[in-house]
C-alpha cells in the first residue's frame, strides 16, 4: 500500500482542529461553583427493586410479576444499573452488513448524524414479533486463578515448556498473570490493582488473554514503542494469503483443544466462525447457553504455513443472572424512535464516525424539517457485553435492527422498567 | 504542591481543560460550544467527587476518560432538545469532525466497519494524541493492553481499507462486521 494511502495518516491528517477555549475567568467560575456546591451522593450502583403489593408501583408491575411467577423467578430481580455513557438503543456498533457505495452518497443529505429520534422514523417490519418471552442476562466475571487458566490456553495453543508467572507494574498499579513459554507467551490483560492485590481497588471486570509469540516485531506508532506487549499484527498483510478453508483446518484444531481443556468461558460455547480476508485471522463468537451469539469473541491468526502467531480470548466465566422480561421486537423499533427516559438511549458511540442512517427524507411544509424513514428489514437477537456502574460486567440481549440499505440499529431487548444508566461517572 | 482541595481541582482544571475541550469539542459534535462548556463543568464536578482518585501523572487522560462517559448523556439531551424544538441542528461548513473525515469516503467506510472500541482507540491517539498509558487510563486498561488494542485497530482500518481502495467490494467489509 503507498505510504499516501495509509489510513492512519488520513486519519491523523483529518483531526479537525479546535479553536474554542474556556476562557480562564470562566474556567474560575466553573470552579467556585463546583467546590462551592455539597458533595453529591453517588448513584446507587445495583438496587434491588422488590415488588410489593400496594406500592405504588405495584399496578403497573402486575403483568410482570406474573412472567417472573411463571419462571419461577422472585421478587428480588434486581434493577440493573448501567454504566454511565451506555447506549441502549442507537446505530449498532457492530452492524453485520456494509452501507453500500449508494447509501453513502445518502448519507451526505442534510439529516444530523448521529440523531436519530426526531429525525428519523423507523418502520417496522412486517415479520417482527409483537410479544417476547423473557430473556437470559448473565454474569461475566473474572475467572478465579488467572494463572491457572493461562496455562491451559497456553497448552491449547501449543506454548512451550510455560511457567506462570504475575508481574506487578506501573507503581503497583497493575497486576497480571501471564503463561511464558520458550516459544510464546500468553498474558491476561492487567488490570488496576493497588498494591498489587487483587482485593485493593481492583476493578471487576472480566479480562481478556492474549497469545504473542516470543520476538516478533510490533508495528506500533512511534510513540508507542517502548514498555508495550508485543503484537505480531500489522506490516504483514499483504503476505497472508491462506484460505478460508485453511484457516478453518487450523483453527479447528486449536478451539477443540481450549474446548477440551475448558479454557473456554465457562457456560460459553464457540460459534460459527468469520474470516478477515488478507489477513489470516478467522473468528469465533462466543456464545451463551442460551444459543445466542454475543459480541465476545476468540479469535487467531496465522502465519501462511498454518502457525499460530497471535489469538486473543476472553479470560472469563458466565453464568445465569436471571431471566428478565423482555421487549418485543416491534416494541423495540418503538423505544428505538424514542429511547427510554433515563437510559442512554439515541447514543451513537462513534460519533460524528458514523454516516447518517438515511433512506427517504420527507420535507415538512416549513422546509425546515426532515425526517429520515428508515424501514428496517431483519432483526437478529444477539448478546451485547454491558458494565455496570460497580464495575461488573453482563451480557445482555439486544435485538440488532437492519435496514435495506445496510444501516443497522440496536436496543436491549430488556423491559426497560429493568434497567437504568447511571448519571455520570 | 497544592495546599487544599480546592488547589488542587484549580490546578487538575488549568491543566486538563484545554485538552478536555479539544476532546469534546472533536468528538461531541453537533453539541455547541455551550454544551462543551456544560460538560466541562460536568467533569469538573465528577473531578471535585473523586479528586483522590485522579492517578498522579495521568491526571489529562483520567479527565478526558471522565469526559468520554459524560458525552453520551449530553448527546441524549441534545436529542431530546432537537425534538422539542422540532428543528434539525445547523450543519455549516467544517462544523463537525465527521465533515473533516468524510473527505476521504473509503477511510469513512473502513472506519465505520471497524467495532466501536477499534474506532475510539484510533480517534483517542490520532486525534487526541494519547499514547499507550494514558490510552489505559481513557480506557480503564494496561497499557500494554491498549499498545495491544491500538495496534490490532490500526491493523484492522488497514486491512479494510486496502480492501476497499483496491476493489472497492463492500463485501469484504461486512465479514468484517459482527454483531
Amino acid at each position: 500500500m503507498p505510504d499516501s494511502l495509509d489510513p492512519t495518516e488520513l486519519l491523523a491528517n483529518a483531526k479537525p482542529q479546535v479553536t474554542y477555549e474556556i476562557e480562564s475567568s470562566r474556567l474560575d467560575e466553573m470552579l467556585v461553583r463546583v467546590t462551592s456546591a455539597s458533595a453529591q451522593v453517588r448513584f446507587p450502583l445495583l438496587r434491588t427493586w422488590q415488588m410489593r403489593a400496594g406500592s405504588a408501583l405495584a399496578a403497573s408491575l402486575v403483568t410482570v410479576a406474573a412472567v417472573l411467577v411463571t419462571l419461577g423467578g422472585g421478587p428480588g430481580l434486581t434493577v440493573l444499573t448501567l454504566e454511565a455513557g451506555t447506549a441502549v438503543a442507537g446505530p449498532a456498533t457492530h452492524a453485520s452488513s456494509a452501507p453500500s457505495s449508494s447509501s453513502f452518497s445518502a448519507a451526505k443529505a442534510p439529516v444530523t448524524p448521529g440523531v436519530n429520534a426526531g429525525s428519523t422514523k423507523f418502520v417496522v417490519g412486517s415479520r417482527f414479533l409483537s410479544s417476547a418471552a423473557p430473556l437470559a442476562v448473565f454474569r461475566v466475571t473474572s475467572v478465579s486463578d488467572p494463572s491457572t487458566s493461562l496455562m491451559k490456553i497456553a497448552a491449547a495453543l501449543g506454548v512451550r515448556h510455560a511457567r506462570p508467572n504475575a508481574e506487578c507494574t506501573y507503581g503497583a498499579r497493575v497486576l497480571s498473570a501471564n503463561a511464558v513459554g520458550t516459544n510464546a507467551i500468553v498474558t491476561e490483560a492487567p488490570y488496576h490493582a493497588d498494591g498489587c492485590t487483587t482485593s485493593a481497588g481492583a476493578t471487576v471486570e472480566p479480562a481478556t488473554w492474549t497469545f504473542n509469540l516470543k520476538g516478533t516485531a510490533c508495528e506500533l506508532p512511534s510513540s508507542l514503542t517502548g514498555d508495550v506487549a508485543a503484537c505480531p499484527l500489522g506490516g504483514v498483510f499483504s503476505q497472508h494469503q491462506a484460505s478460508h478453508r485453511q484457516l478453518a483446518l487450523w483453527s479447528s484444531r486449536l478451539t477443540a483443544s481450549l474446548l477440551q481443556l475448558r479454557a473456554v468461558p465457562a457456560g460459553m460455547t464457540l460459534g460459527m466462525a468469520t474470516f478477515l480476508r488478507d489477513v489470516n485471522v478467522v473468528t469465533y463468537p462466543l456464545v451463551t447457553s442460551s444459543g445466542v451469539a454475543s459480541n465476545q469473541y476468540e479469535e487467531f491468526q496465522f502465519s501462511n504455513d498454518g502457525s499460530l502467531v497471535y489469538a486473543t480470548g476472553l479470560l472469563a466465566s458466565t453464568s445465569l443472572v436471571s431471566a428478565y422480561p423482555a421487549i418485543s421486537e416491534v416494541r423495540g423499533v418503538e423505544l428505538l424512535q424514542a429511547p427510554p427516559s433515563g437510559s442512554g438511549g439515541g447514543v451513537n458511540p462513534g460519533g460524528p464516525m458514523i454516516p447518517a442512517p438515511t433512506t427517504t427524507t420527507v420535507t415538512s411544509p416549513s422546509d425546515t424539517t426532515l425526517t429520515a424513514v428508515v424501514r428496517l428489514s431483519s432483526v437478529t437477537l444477539s448478546y451485547r457485553l454491558i458494565w455496570l456502574s460497580d464495575g461488573s460486567a453482563i451480557l445482555a440481549p439486544q435485538y440488532v435492527y437492519r435496514a435495506s440499505n445496510g444501516v443497522s440499529e440496536q436496543v436491549l431487548a430488556l423491559d426497560p422498567s429493568y434497567y437504568q444508566v447511571e448519571a455520570s461517572r | 504542591m497544592a495546599d487544599t482541595r480546592e488547589d488542587r481541582l484549580r490546578d487538575l482544571a488549568r491543566q486538563s481543560t484545554p485538552a478536555v475541550v479539544r476532546f469534546l469539542s472533536r468528538h461531541a459534535y453537533p453539541l455547541t460550544n455551550g454544551d462543551v462548556d456544560d460538560l466541562v463543568e460536568e467533569v469538573l464536578v465528577v473531578a471535585w467527587r473523586r479528586l483522590d482518585d485522579v492517578p498522579e501523572g495521568a491526571e489529562v487522560a483520567w479527565m478526558i476518560g471522565v469526559a468520554r462517559n459524560l458525552l453520551n448523556n449530553a448527546r441524549r439531551k441534545h436529542t431530546r432538545r432537537v425534538n422539542a424544538q422540532r428543528k434539525l441542528a445547523p450543519v455549516g461548513p467544517g462544523a463537525s469532525a465527521e465533515e473533516h473525515v468524510i473527505a476521504n469516503e473509503q477511510l469513512r467506510v473502513a472506519l465505520d466497519s471497524l467495532r466501536a472500541e477499534d474506532r475510539e482507540i484510533l480517534l483517542l491517539h490520532y486525534w487526541e494524541g494519547l499514547d499507550a498509558p494514558a490510552l489505559g487510563v481513557v480506557l480503564r486498561i494496561s497499557p500494554g493492553a491498549a499498545a495491544t488494542r491500538l495496534s490490532r485497530a490500526a491493523a484492522r482500518l488497514r486491512g479494510t481499507f486496502e480492501e476497499t481502495v483496491d476493489s472497492g467490494d463492500t463485501e469484504a467489509l461486512e465479514r468484517t462486521r459482527r454483531v
